[in-house]
């Protein structure tokens, strides 16, 4: 059977595993994913797949299960890890657009190429405040959740968080 | 793994293999509907738990056929699984049962308790 491009996306995903472990269970967990997608009319995969993928994968590097970490630590390490993706995007922000130009243009060339975007020096303007908006969508989540009490709305502003950090990738 | 720290994906993926040995599609929709719909396991935690349960000898692959050119691999309970799984069942139902008890004594302890 030819590969679809759904099958060539899940297969991509699946490199963040070690080739051992896609040698051992590649084709049945394509399988599975692909059983799941025909049932659910998934033509791309889900931005929950792709992290869940990724996110095993590098556990199957490290030659560790996520299940053996306690979930309380997994999520204080995510929302670390988005923390720290935010305050470099807003540091390289402010570098980029708010501090001097520290290559002048010389000799005929045009610092930033011609990448420059509306009012901002570079195109990075577009790209750097998607992870802040990501983390201030997952604090707006979880302020609400300690409201509501309602994981729905955590996993809504994880979801987009997602999909935003998806649109800066 | 001890039992004491078995969690809901784990507990979940032995229950559904219980009544027989079944590939992970079938089992990601078997789990949903044990737990009434709570639980939907992604399939990269599916196939984590279950290289970790294959590695722990409570599970083990039993066959595999291929379908409409995917592969599909069954897994199975060892008896070591059976009697993980039965601990856990006997656990969990002695736990539900002293609750159910204390919430019946704070309901009904002659009619007046806040």
């Amino acid at each position: 059977m030819t590969q679809t491009r759904l099958e060539v996306a899940y297969r991509r995903l699946l490199r963040r595993y070690p080739s051992r472990w896609r040698q051992d269970h590649g084709d049945e967990l394509v399988a599975t994913l692909l059983d799941l997608a025909d049932a659910g009319g998934r033509t791309r995969p889900s931005p929950a797949d792709v992290v869940d993928l990724v996110a095993h994968g590098l556990a199957a590097r490290l030659g560790a299960s996520l299940g053996l970490v306690p979930v309380v630590v997994r999520h204080r390490v995510a929302i670390l890890a988005l923390a720290s993706l935010a305050a470099l995007s807003t540091d390289l922000f402010v570098i980029a657009e708010a501090l001097p130009d520290p290559w002048p243009a010389y000799a005929g060339y045009m610092a930033g190429g011609g990448l420059t975007f509306g009012p901002f020096v570079t195109i990075g303007a577009a790209i750097y405040p998607l992870p802040v908006a990501a983390l201030a969508a997952v604090q707006g989540g979880v302020t609400i959740l300690m409201s509501t009490g309602k994981i729905t709305h955590l996993q809504a502003a994880l979801d987009t968080s997602l999909e935003l950090l998806r649109a800066s990738a | 793994m001890g039992i004491d720290e078995m969690r809901e994906p784990t507990f979940l993926v032995l229950a559904a293999l219980a009544d027989g040995a079944k590939h992970g599609y079938a089992l990601i929709h078997d789990i949903a509907a044990i737990s009434e719909g709570r639980v939907t396991l992604r399939a990269g935690t599916l196939y984590a738990a279950l290289d970790r349960l294959t590695g722990e000898g409570l599970v083990r692959q039993s066959s595999e056929e291929v379908v409409d050119g995917r592969l599909r691999r069954y897994y199975d309970l060892t008896d070591t699984g059976a009697e993980v799984l039965a601990a856990q069942v006997d656990r969990l139902r002695s736990n539900a049962a002293a609750a159910e008890r204390r919430l019946r004594s704070r309901l009904h302890p002659g009619g007046a308790t806040a």
